[in-house]
């Protein structure tokens, strides 16, 4: 019942109707055939503790920028304009170059209504797509299949999968670092790991009855996995200049596994450290050089392994930072900010107005465009998957696809 | 099953697993001996509050999450009274409650104790005071909940996941509850009544009507038929195997209502029933995470790691004291995917023998081996299964394992048992056994 047939039935449900105008030629054909948009994969990059959104695509005409934001505001001279109003951050220059090449969808002022300014619960509004209620899945998880049981439908960086991807179903590949994704082995006799691994592989190549036999197939399919894994980030990757940030390593495993048609549809990695209350100028210009370099790079060993196609790059954090900067040159929890979707499928541009400083809410932007809407577009026009039922509701799409 | 392997079945469920040591005293005493010791936890003396209050001094900080943790896992290790602290664990996973978003370490270490003090206890009691907890007013934000607007989310989990369970209330039931449970809030982190923001009109809860508060509306979800199905049912599942048996079921249901409540006495019944000493029974639970680690802790000699056991387990997909919703842990097959499979096995080689990579002043291979005469592969193997388990496996598994201890550590190495080899022997082997599928199951 929950195998298979869910997006199938998703995409008769909902999905055709709802995309009927805009809809491109290719999307028409990949929805009326089942199947066609199997080999796309969504790359999530979670910025996490809330990035400063408004030092990241700046309003930079605006003077109550510079008003709100006497030290930490970039000068109006350094900022890298994409029009009359607004501009990246120095920092983002590599960004800036992909976006002048149609590759990059900026959309301001994302978030939702009634802002939550506590990490925890804002991630878990983000995560869940859901903006009350327990939290039991996420907005990905809940309509995600792995595909044989063995396949996982996401692949994320870290000991645990995030709650966007949580279901009651698992399928969720978590892994902290693919090198070492294998059976340990005691360090002070590295002579004796063959003998271990060969009796380990033997004994779990013998079928038992059961319980047992539940947990040697999944023993089994893990060394399998692991084996996979292993060879993925060993081969030689394609000569891209990748940068050594934790987020840049991520994304480098992540193209090498897409090339090798892992099979996950959802690939998630993280880049941490945004909670700049203090002293935040070099921290955030550092942390957006970091981010820059690793999605531009990514997006140049895709395009080099041929398979920039079917690969699209949503970003988001919990939520951006007050506008007003505080006392010890950072800036506090905020609410709406921008996110960035990149890809070659992606329609480039500027989405979402420009933030207003002077109707703020509490002190912080008002977002113009819900959170949901960035995922109903995503669902329906890349993954093939009917929003509203992930969603719980109708959110219009975004032209960014 | 035979006489010890019930005694050893016995002892993973209804605690994490024996020692060479406890599984003799258990058959000294016999079947029905044991379970009352087990049961009747409160009479045996536990040193592990002693020994607790030693190693808090200056070494756990009990304000911070891991540390709690490891307080805990250190307690579950060494504790006189395992199904004391198995019910601590299942209470834990029933009334899910996380320090994430409690925020505070000790209010949690509250929470632990109360389920401590009512493990075995009175249902009705629990739940009243479950109610009042601090940790569960702030996580289910009762000490948010007025008159003028009563939060709706204890009252809706309260029904939903800690008694009656879905399609036995309504949305009107729950909005009526939250009335009932306005009142309860926080002061300073203690749990205090504030009258004035109690809703003392009259609500309609499951079909009666009354003034009601919080007393009374757990005394009704309580007493609800669907409450004595739901937790007797979450108790053979935690306790013998994922499908309940009708005949089991009624008695414990049946033991429920008759004894007031009283957790104590459906345990009884379900630890005295036929289907806890069926064979299917035996190895028929994936293990907890939890379960995994205290028992293979428990069932070797020498120092623990407990510090390193939180991450361990949070890699494997049980973080203590921070499950991943309300709902608490699926358990079952859902502990075993690809990623927590891998933790599993590598954890195995970090708590087996000589605690992985600490150096332990504990760990003597040599004399283990000379006083257990353990002078063969074949001897050696059988130990291990029969410390770990007792574990079953067929010639063929055997044989492997036998392969192995034979196979020299390198080319130039000699063979097992010459001292030399006996560190890699020993520690390989046992990682091995605790890598089996049939150390999975519990």
């Amino acid at each position: 019942m929950r195998h298979g047939l869910d997006r199938r039935d998703f995409l008769k449900l909902g999905g055709l109707g709802m995309a009927s105008l805009a809809v491109p030629g290719w999307l028409t054909r990949a929805m009326a055939e089942p199947g066609a948009d199997a080999g796309r994969s969504l790359v999530v990059v979670m910025l996490n503790g809330g990035n400063d959104g408004l030092n990241t695509v700046i309003p930079f005409a605006d003077p109550l920028y510079a008003k709100a934001r006497p030290s930490l505001g970039v000068p109006r001279e350094q900022v890298l304009k994409l029009n009359d109003a607004l501009a990246l951050h120095p920092s983002l220059v590599r960004l800036r170059q992909l976006f002048d090449s149609g590759g990059v969808s900026i959309v301001s002022n994302v978030g939702y209504p009634r802002p939550d300014r506590s990490h925890f619960r804002s991630m878990e509004i983000w995560q869940t797509g859901q903006l009350e209620g327990a939290v039991r899945d996420g907005w990905l998880g809940r309509c995600l299949e792995t595909p044989d049981g063995v396949t996982p439908h996401s692949v994320v960086f870290g000991p645990e999968a995030p709650i966007a991807l949580w279901n009651d179903r698992g399928g969720v590949l978590a892994m902290e670092n693919p090198g070492v994704f294998e059976l340990a082995t005691d360090q002070r006799h590295p002579a004796d790991r063959a003998s271990v691994l060969k009796a380990f592989r033997e004994i779990y190549a013998i079928p038992r009855e059961g319980p047992a036999e539940t947990a040697r197939r999944r023993g089994a399919e893990v060394m399998a996995m692991s084996d996979r894994i292993r060879a993925i980030s060993q081969k030689p990757a394609p000569p891209t200049a990748w940068p050594n940030s934790p987020l840049a390593q991520q994304l480098r495993f992540v193209a090498a596994a897409l090339e090798d048609r892992l099979g996950a549809r959802v690939y998630f990695v993280s880049q941490g450290g945004f909670d700049t209350h203090a002293s935040q100028r070099n921290a955030h210009a550092n942390l957006l050089t970091q981010l820059s370099e690793a999605l531009v790079a990514f997006q140049a060993d895709l395009t080099t392994r041929g398979i920039a196609d079917s690969v699209l790059t949503l970003t988001f954090s919990e939520f951006g930072r007050r506008v007003a900067e505080n006392q010890s040159q950072g800036t506090d929890h905020g609410a709406a900010a921008p996110l960035f979707v990149m890809g070659r499928a992606v329609k480039g541009g500027l989405l979402g107005g420009t933030p207003d400083l002077e109707k703020l809410d509490g002190g912080d932007l008002r977002m113009t465009t819900d959170f949901r809407s960035v995922y109903a577009t995503v669902l329906d026009r890349w993954l093939g998957i009917a929003p509203a039922p992930v969603l719980g509701g109708d959110f219009p799409a975004l032209p960014f696809l | 099953m035979t006489e010890v392997q019930l005694l050893a079945h016995l002892l993973r469920r209804a605690g994490f697993g024996a020692s060479p040591a406890e599984l003799d005293q258990a058959r000294r005493d016999g079947f029905a001996g044991t379970l009352e010791r087990l049961l009747h936890f409160e009479s045996v003396n536990d040193p592990v509050d002693d020994d607790l209050a030693d190693v808090q001094d200056g070494l756990l900080d009990m304000r911070n999450a891991e540390d709690v943790r490891a307080a805990w896992l250190y307690r579950m290790i060494r504790t006189t009274r395992p199904l004391q602290e198995r019910l601590v664990l299942f209470w834990h996973g029933h009334f899910a409650t996380s320090v994430q978003k409690v925020g505070d370490a000790g209010l949690m270490t509250r929470q632990m104790a109360l389920f401590r003090r009512l493990a075995a206890g009175n249902f009705r009691s629990l739940l009243l005071e479950v109610t009042r907890d601090p940790a569960m007013l702030i996580w289910l934000d009762g000490r948010a909940s007025r008159k003028a607007a009563p939060n709706e989310n204890y009252a809706r989990e309260v029904m939903e996941l800690f008694t009656i369970g879905i399609g036995h209330y309504t949305e009107i039931d729950v909005r009526e509850a939250a009335r009932a449970f306005t009142g309860w809030t926080l002061r300073e982190g203690v749990p205090v009544f504030d009258a004035g923001q109690h809703d003392k009109g009259e609500k309609t809860i499951l079909g009666r009507k009354g003034a009601f508060g919080a007393e009374e509306v757990v005394d009704l979800l309580a007493r609800h038929p669907a409450t004595a199905q739901r937790l007797c049912s979450k108790l053979f599942r935690e306790f013998v195997s994922p499908d309940p048996d009708r005949a089991t079921l009624d008695a414990m249901v049946a033991e429920y209502t008759a004894s007031g409540f009283d957790i104590r006495s459906v345990l009884r019944v379900l630890f005295s029933s036929p289907a806890f000493r069926a064979d299917a029974a035996q190895w028929a639970r994936i293990k907890s995470p939890v379960e995994l680690v205290v028992g293979a802790v428990r069932a070797m000699p020498g120092i623990v790691p407990v510090r390193s056991l939180p991450l361990h387990l949070r890699r494997m997909g049980q973080d203590l004291l921070a499950p991943p919703t309300v709902k608490g842990w699926d358990g079952g097959t859902s502990w075993l995917n690809t990623s927590t499979m891998i933790w599993r096995f590598n954890c195995a080689k970090d708590t087996g023998p000589g605690t992985g990579n600490l150096p332990s002043p504990a760990w003597k291979p040599g004399e283990l081996v000379a006083s257990l005469a353990l002078d063969t592969a074949e001897k050696l193997v059988d130990h291990l299964l029969e410390r770990f388990g007792p574990l079953s496996v067929t010639p063929t598994v055997r044989a492997k394992l036998v392969e192995y201890v034979q196979a020299p550590e390198g080319p130039k190495a000699a063979p097992y048992p010459a001292p030399g080899s006996l560190d890699a022997k020993l520690r390989g082997a046992a990682h091995l056994v605790m890598s089996l599928p049939e150390f999975q199951l519990a």
